[in-house]
């Protein structure tokens, strides 16, 4: 009984020190606030950077629109039009253009999931 | 009706509580007069027994055995002697004068004063009446006895007088409380019964009828009229619903017709895998607009319930407006607009920060949809417990040159008919002030209100900028 749970206080205590996150060849520092693929450094606005790290946190996740308004700019509702389609769509030009496999996938009629796999 | 019926009324029952008290009450003030009357008429009784007394020892001392002999036989004469009791006895109690026929044997003792049973007749009675004697006695010079005392039957009789005052008036009493009480009690229910009937009458489906009010304006008139208040709220409220349940049907009809019929397009193009997707894709986004729909109906509803207004901070004005600008930029630039942010000063204000920002992001996401392919689906705004009749839309830019397309597109809801389409192309600077839900049209007799929705058709080319002013209430 004890060991499991030293086991899991151990499991719980491990991701509170993660300074960096990794979705296939693209990494995230949190600490210096630097973003790399592959080699390459990719330079993003605090918004774009709130928007990766929000994905890159739900890595594997489909995640809404209402999400990520949620998540990445504090306001709960249901925004109309593709408003963050447009934001999502320029954080693809910046991680995605020129590079392969694609990571910033659309789930249609959900929202976004970044993933490493095909 | 039924006597059984007002003895269970809570009148009555008070009516009854009161009689009560007001009898013990009674009882209590004639029990106090009886026995001081009692004492005062013993009193009275005997300092008239010592005065009689000592008459006679004055007789006795001036006029001797033979003047008090006298005396005793003048005081008990039958046409003089009233209550009096009298008996002048020789040394060995023979009686030598009186209206007693012998001297009391053995008479009961308290203090100076004796009593005994007399057989006494009043004068011009025919037989006599056993009563009560209460008397003093002396032993004169010469061994003589003298009793004076008095007959106690009057005083008995006046108390049985009073004992019988007593229980006729509080028969009295409690008869006139209960008929007081029934009174009472049958005003109490006609009154509450016209109440009942009312609300049984609302129960049964009569939901137009009212509580009766008199002109007397008493307790139960205020009632009625609170009633009639409170079920005028209800009426009002159920209203509400209703027409915010027609708005939600009409607003959801077209787009459910529209979903259907999309997937009617799915089913048939089995055989198309492009075609059909197409129209899968179509349906879900009707779907989506469905579902947003939906949303802001519920937000509505909330915000009219206050349920919201425990939400309400002292909000930045400026910094929710730059994060919607924040928001909507990258959409603008991508359609081809400008968003330019001016703020002066700091502006704070009490409200939501979260329906402030989807209020401003509303009236942007506006704006920018009403560029290329934009358009307005045909609506009523008849959110809220007042509408007001009329809307204004005043166009900023002039069609053909700064946009085409975008018209101002009105409808109207012929009875059993299709409807009617009314296309409108105001011109830069115009102002049109159209009604919110119907508009009078005048038929073969009279006129008669029809039905109206209002929107825009979509924008082909340019960017169409108008300010639409909605009245509304803002209180709730």
């Amino acid at each position: 009984m004890l060991a499991r749970i030293e086991a899991l206080l151990r499991r719980r205590s491990a991701p509170a020190v993660q300074t960096k996150l990794n979705v296939g060849d693209l990494e995230m520092d949190l600490l210096t606030r630097q973003v790399r693929r592959a080699t390459q450094s990719i330079d993003l606005q605090p918004r774009e950077f709130r928007l990766l790290e929000y994905l890159m946190r739900h890595a594997g996740q489909v995640v809404t629109r209402t999400m990520l308004l949620e998540g990445v700019w504090d306001y709960h509702f249901d925004p109309q039009t593709n408003v963050i389609d447009v934001h999502i769509s320029r954080l693809r030009q910046k991680i995605d253009k020129g590079f392969h496999p694609p990571l910033l996938h659309t789930v249609r009629g959900a929202g976004y999931c970044i993933r490493a796999d095909n | 009706m039924r006597i059984t019926k007002f003895l269970r009324t809570t009148a009555f029952r008070l009516a009854l509580i009161y009689a009560g008290i007001f009898s013990l009450s009674v009882i209590l003030l004639f029990a106090f007069i009886f026995w001081t009357t009692s004492v005062l008429v013993d009193r009275q009784r005997q300092q008239a027994i010592v005065a009689d007394m000592n008459d006679l020892r004055d007789e006795f001392t001036s006029l001797g055995p033979s003047g008090l002999l006298d005396s005793v036989i003048d005081r008990s004469r039958p046409d003089r002697v009233g209550n009096g009791v009298y008996l002048l006895a020789k040394p060995d109690f023979t009686p030598m004068a009186g209206n007693l026929s012998a001297w009391p044997k053995a008479p009961a003792r308290q203090g100076l004063w004796i009593t005994f049973p007399i057989e006494a007749r009043r004068f011009g009675d025919s037989q006599g009446e056993r009563s009560i004697a209460e008397a003093l006695e002396a032993n004169l010079p010469g061994g003589y006895h003298v009793l004076v005392g008095q007959n106690t039957a009057p005083q008995r009789r006046m108390q049985s007088a009073t004992i019988q005052a007593l229980f006729w008036s509080l028969a009295a009493m409690v008869c006139l409380g209960l008929a007081g009480g029934l009174l009472l009690s049958r005003n109490m229910i006609r009154r509450i019964e016209a109440i009942n009937r009312s609300a049984e009458r609302i129960m049964h489906g009569e939901v137009m009828h009212r509580m009766p009010v008199g002109q007397s304006n008493d307790e139960f008139d205020r009632l009625s009229v609170n009633l009639n208040l409170m079920l005028e709220e209800i009426e009002r409220l159920v209203g509400g619903i209703r027409a915010v349940t027609d708005n939600i049907a009409h607003d959801l009809r077209s787009p459910l017709t529209r979903l259907k019929s999309r997937l009617e397009i799915a089913m048939n193009a089995a055989d198309d895998p492009i075609e059909r997707r197409a129209a899968i894709e179509q349906a879900i986004q009707e779907a989506d607009q469905l579902l947003a729909t939906f949303g802001a109906l519920l937000s509505i509803a909330d915000a009219e319930a206050g349920a919201r207004r425990a939400d309400m901070t002292t909000v930045e004005l400026s910094g929710v407006v730059q994060d919607v600008v924040e928001l909507y930029r990258p959409l603008a630039e991508e359609r081809g607009a400008n968003l330019d942010l001016n703020i002066h000063g700091l502006t704070r204000a009490q409200g939501n920060r979260q329906l402030l920002f989807q209020a401003v992001a509303n009236l942007i996401d506006n704006a920018v949809k009403y560029g290329e392919g934009g358009h307005n689906t045909l609506h009523q705004e008849l959110y809220g417990e007042i509408f007001f009749p009329m809307q204004l839309v005043l166009f900023l830019n002039e069609p053909e040159k700064d946009y085409t397309g975008g018209e101002f597109v009105l409808t109207q809801q012929i009875p059993r008919a299709q409807s009617k389409a009314i296309v409108l192309k105001p011109r830069g600077g115009d102002m049109l002030l159209f009604t919110t839900n119907f508009r009078p049209v005048k038929g073969t007799r009279g006129f008669y209100r029809a039905r109206m929705r209002h929107g825009v058709s979509e924008v082909h080319t340019g960017n169409r900028h108008t300010l639409g002013i909605i009245f509304h209430d803002a209180l709730t």
